[in-house]
């Protein structure tokens, strides 16, 4: 089995398992199977923690796979992680360059102002990385909103912009969305899952200039995001609840369908029958 | 007082001094009892300074005249053992407490007993007390009462004295009069007589009952009475009568049984008898009729003191006493028994008794002093007892009279002047009276209580209603019925009965009218006509009317049938234009012709309006002026839609030309084409040619599979179609609940597409995103 099947596989397990386990889930088959825990990491989205950055006055910042080193996070308030490394595994640890840094400045704020405005509340956070061209980057957006610890909305995208070549850029999201309900501690009733999707589009910018290009990326991942959100949201209000909605029907008109379906069967039968 | 007179009676007969003297012998001879004979002597030598020396000269005095018998029982009422010089009166005492020491032994008693008794004990501290005190005296008589007594003693003493002077009883009153009560007092009747009712009403005492006989209102009727029937001629008793009725009809009830014996018994053997005949016959030479029945009792009296074993036939004779006894019972249970009532009882009724019956023995020997009590129906009934002979015939006449005539004259009199508690003491009296006429007539007694339901038996106006056998009632009742308004709850009783009575009169009167304000006012005109002329023309009078109407009704019957016709002639106006719609034929002429007139107003209408167009002025009914353009305009129309017909048929005919040409030509078109137009061919995109594609592939691979397992046995064949179904199930398609074929071709289509996605493995996203920076592994993992 190659590495490829066991990471497929890996996936496909994870996918299928309790997504409010995931995390054990994702520990054990790492245990399982230590060499692709870079992958699986990488690959598989947990749900998103916050941390404070002490030097930019405790201000909350999201975690994730991407802006982590060793245990510790980095802050992309102070560009510092925490729990501070070691030197020498600061030296080792990853940061953004320069100019993507000012760009991860300008998109966390920008994004800020994005979850003031849909979120009203919640905590986001924007992590920059570098590709290997210059020109291309790449990046995660956070939002989190929990108004109780049990109710979690966690939306990751996980940008990669490659510039195509003349100005063009392509701008691909992963989105993932974990929603995670927990009406009461009393209730047993608990929704929760996640939903990703991939959207690539392609915009052109004319500029040469850092700032605008920097201003052309803010606006394009803004409103790439916000679209995608949208969409998302929409996913998930048709997915989950209309889901649950099935549910309940089926499990009122179970008798209905199963006669139904008996009949259905029977009459498919026959038919078959009767083509012999 | 009853008490008192027996006290008196037996201490001033002869034949009792001759027992106490026999007795105060014995009593000295047997025992030294200190308090029973030091009374004594002095009583019994007053009286026997009194018998002893007097006697002769009050046997005169009964000789000369009745006043005597008068003063007797001005003695009785107590005033003799304060005078000693009332010789006379002790005589006469003596001869009237002869009867009524008899009166026990007509109750059976034995004289014998009597005597006994009257010689033991009873007689002397019954004497003691009155002359020690005279406190005593006022228990057994109100003050007031008393000195109202004397007072008419002396007016009648005085008026006596005018007619018979006689130097002994004048100065027995005077000086009683002197001693005891003020000079003041004793003048004017007048001003005491209205202060009479207050201690009377205080105490109820025997002597109230015969105070009221005193009564001054009571006296005039006498006279009037008296003069009427000329029964009572004496002429200086008509005042003073009191008295001596009250004698009178002591003598006369117990006489009256005796009397049958009387002749029987020679009364002329003694010499009291013919004497006190001849003072009677003398007295009846002064009016005095009364008096003379009054006298053979005394002689009666007499005779027993001669002669005891004739008394003991007085019993029989004497049984209607118990029946006063019942009556007075009421009267003496008011009275308050004292320690020397009992004793005066023993003195006259030998036998033990228990106290109620005392109390009848009381009451007996009170009847005589009730009998005379009734003021003035009382002594009409001695009237009627003098003039009768038996008791029977007695009594019966005396109901009669009280019944009748006696009742109406007190109210007249008294009700006006004197209070309810009079009243009172008068229903007391007439009570007794119909107890006296009971044993032989319960029905008036029963009559007289229902008139003692009404408060008064002045009123008798519910007596005629009871007793119907007086059938001149009615003129009486009438001012009585004026009467009534002096008392109104009297007055409401009696009109709730003449309402009552009225109102079944009304009915047919017709009750309903006199809410009307004229029609009872003719009513009462007509029945006014019919029954009295009186006050026709005041309405204020409907109680009046009323009563009037309650009284007559018998009379009055026959107003109703009259006043129906008054009805029914008010109905017929009424009842005749609902019932005569059918049978008058005049009323639907009336309604034709009022048909015919309406329609000639309808024209009339027309025409004014047509007027008043053609004036200018606006008519009440628009309708008519739009009917008459209306017809023209319709006539105008159908000529225009006649022509508009014919248009049609032209132009349908027209139009029927053109289509056919069309039709004609798109035949014509049609036939000459013969080639079907060229359809434009769809075209198809790439997607949609790839999913024709794969589902051709797959209905293409599903022959397939039917032909690959109509090769295979039945089994296989069973297997791969339930194989096929559970993809489909599987696959979450909904499944038709009819399979068609076009659905089987979905279903198919579904599965293949299941298919293609089961086959494709998942895509995983995340696997081709970014994975971030080179970092190192946390140390957890």
């Amino acid at each position: 089995m190659s590495s490829d099947d066991k990471y497929d596989s890996a996936l496909d397990l994870l996918r299928r398992l309790d997504p409010t386990k995931l995390k054990t889930n994702l520990q054990n088959l790492i245990s399982l199977e230590p060499s692709m825990a870079e992958d699986l990491l990488s690959s598989i989205d947990l749900p998103l923690t916050i941390k404070q950055d002490p030097k930019a006055s405790n201000r909350e910042f999201l975690c994730c796979d991407y802006n982590r080193d060793m245990d510790s996070h980095r802050s992309p308030w102070s560009n510092d992680y925490y729990p501070q490394l070691t030197a020498d595994d600061l030296a080792e640890s990853p940061f953004p360059s320069e100019k993507l840094r000012e760009l991860e400045i300008i998109c966390n704020d920008s994004f800020d102002v994005y979850r003031d405005l849909y979120y009203e509340g919640g905590v986001s956070s924007v992590y920059l990385w570098d590709l290997d061209e210059e020109s291309d980057f790449a990046g995660v957006v956070l939002f989190k909103k929990s108004n109780s610890s049990s109710s979690n909305w966690d939306s990751i995208h996980v940008i990669e912009v490659t510039n195509s070549g003349n100005g063009d850029y392509n701008y691909k999201v992963t989105t993932t969305i974990i929603l995670q309900l927990d009406s009461n501690a009393t209730s047993e009733l608990k929704l929760s899952g996640n939903l990703t999707r991939q959207t690539e589009r392609d915009f052109r910018v004319d500029t040469n200039k850092e700032d605008q290009l920097r201003i052309a990326h803010i606006t394009n991942l803004g409103t790439l995001i916000e679209d995608i959100e949208s969409q998302m949201r929409d996913m998930l209000e048709t997915v989950y609840f209309e889901k649950t909605r099935d549910i309940f029907h089926q499990n009122k008109n179970s008798l209905i369908s199963r006669n139904e379906s008996e009949k259905s069967a029977q009459a498919e039968i026959v038919k078959g029958l009767q083509n012999l | 007082m009853g008490n008192t007179k027996i006290h008196n009676d037996p201490e001033l007969d002869d034949f009792l001094r001759r027992t106490h003297e026999i007795d105060n012998e014995r009593k000295q001879k047997r025992s030294n009892k200190p308090p029973a004979p030091k009374p004594k002597p002095k009583y019994v030598s007053q009286r026997n300074q009194f018998n002893e020396n007097d006697l002769e000269e009050a046997r005169k005095i009964l000789q000369s005249s009745d006043i005597l018998e008068f003063n007797e029982e001005m003695v009785v009422d107590g005033s003799e053992y304060d005078d000693n010089n009332n010789h006379d009166d002790l005589t006469f005492k003596s001869a009237y407490n002869y009867e009524k020491t008899f009166s026990p032994k007509k109750k059976n008693y034995s004289l014998d007993e009597l005597d006994l008794e009257h010689d033991e004990s009873n007689l002397d501290p019954a004497s003691r007390k009155p002359q020690n005190n005279d406190s005593n005296m006022e228990f057994s008589v109100s003050k007031e009462d008393f000195l109202l007594l004397q007072r008419i003693k002396k007016n009648r003493e005085s008026k006596i004295d005018e007619i018979k002077p006689k130097g002994e009883i004048p100065p027995k009153i005077n000086k009683f009069t002197d001693k005891n009560v003020p000079k003041e007092t004793l003048s004017p009747r007048k001003k005491t007589m209205p202060t009479r009712g207050k201690p009377r009403a205080q105490n109820v005492k025997i002597q109230y009952d015969i105070e009221i006989d005193m009564d001054a209102p009571s006296l005039p009727l006498r006279k009037s009475q008296r003069n009427v029937r000329d029964e009572e001629p004496e002429d200086h008793t008509t005042e003073n009568g009191v008295y001596m009725r009250r004698f009178n009809r002591i003598n006369n009830e117990r006489s009256s049984s005796p009397r049958p014996q009387l002749p029987s018994r020679p009364a002329s053997n003694h010499p009291y008898t013919p004497t006190s005949r001849d003072v009677e016959s003398e007295g009846g030479s002064s009016e005095d009729e009364q008096d003379k029945p009054s006298l053979p009792s005394r002689g009666h009296a007499r005779h027993t003191n001669s002669a005891k074993r004739d008394l003991k036939e007085y019993p029989p004779a004497t049984k209607p006493k118990p029946n006063f006894n019942k009556s007075t019972k009421e009267i003496v249970t008011s009275k308050i028994l004292k320690k020397d009532e009992p004793v005066v009882i023993r003195n006259v009724m030998p036998e033990p008794m228990s106290t109620i019956e005392l109390i009848d023995e009381e009451a007996d020997l009170l009847s005589f002093s009730d009998s005379v009590t009734p003021p003035s129906t009382n002594n009409k009934k001695i009237d009627s007892n003098i003039s009768n002979n038996s008791l029977s015939d007695i009594r019966i006449p005396s109901t009669r009279n009280t019944n009748s005539s006696l009742p109406p004259a007190p109210p007249t009199s008294r009700k006006s002047n004197e209070t309810t508690t009079f009243i009172e003491s008068l229903n007391h009296n007439k009570l007794t009276e119909t107890h006296k006429t009971s044993p032989e007539t319960p029905k008036k007694k029963v009559e007289l209580q229902g008139i003692d339901y009404l408060d008064s038996v002045q009123l008798k106006s519910p007596s005629p209603h009871v007793s119907p056998s007086n059938s001149q009632k009615p003129s009486p009742i009438k001012p009585r019925v004026s009467k009534l308004p002096r008392s109104e709850s009297f007055i409401h009783s009696a009109l709730n009965c003449n309402l009552e009575t009225g109102k079944k009169v009304s009915p047919p009167i017709g009750k309903d009218k006199p809410a009307l304000p004229t029609k009872p006012l003719k009513f009462t005109n007509k029945e006014t006509v019919i029954s009295d002329t009186e006050d026709d023309n005041e309405m204020t009078d409907l109680k009046t009317f009323r009563i009037k109407n309650g009284q007559n009704d018998e009379a009055s019957t026959k107003i109703p049938p009259k006043v129906p016709k008054k009805n029914s002639n008010i109905k017929l106006p009424i009842l005749k234009p609902v019932e005569i719609k059918p049978v008058s034929t005049k009323a639907k002429k009336s309604l034709n012709d009022e048909h015919k007139l309406e329609l000639p107003k309808l024209r009339s209408v027309n025409g004014k309006e047509s007027n008043l167009m053609v004036n200018g002025k606006k008519g009440n009914k628009p309708d008519v002026p739009k009917r008459k353009p209306t017809i023209p305009e319709a006539l105008v129309n159908a000529k225009l839609l006649k022509k508009t017909n014919i248009d049609h048929k032209d132009s349908s005919a027209e139009t029927q030309i053109e289509p056919t040409p069309e039709a004609l030509t798109k035949k014509n078109t049609l036939s000459s084409i013969k080639v079907a137009p060229a359809i434009p061919e769809r075209k198809i995109s790439l997607p949609e040619a790839l999913k024709r594609a794969n589902q051709l592939k797959s209905q293409t691979n599903q022959s397939k599979v039917l032909e690959n397992t109509t090769n295979q046995p039945i089994n296989v064949r069973l297997e791969s179609v339930m194989a096929l179904h559970q993809r489909k199930t599987f696959n979450g398609y909904k499944t038709p609940s009819e399979p068609t074929p076009i659905r089987r071709i979905s279903t198919t289509v579904s599965s293949s597409s299941s298919s293609s996605s089961s086959s494709t493995p998942l895509v995983h996203v995340t696997k081709g995103r970014a994975k971030g920076p080179r970092r190192k592994l946390p140390s957890k993992i």
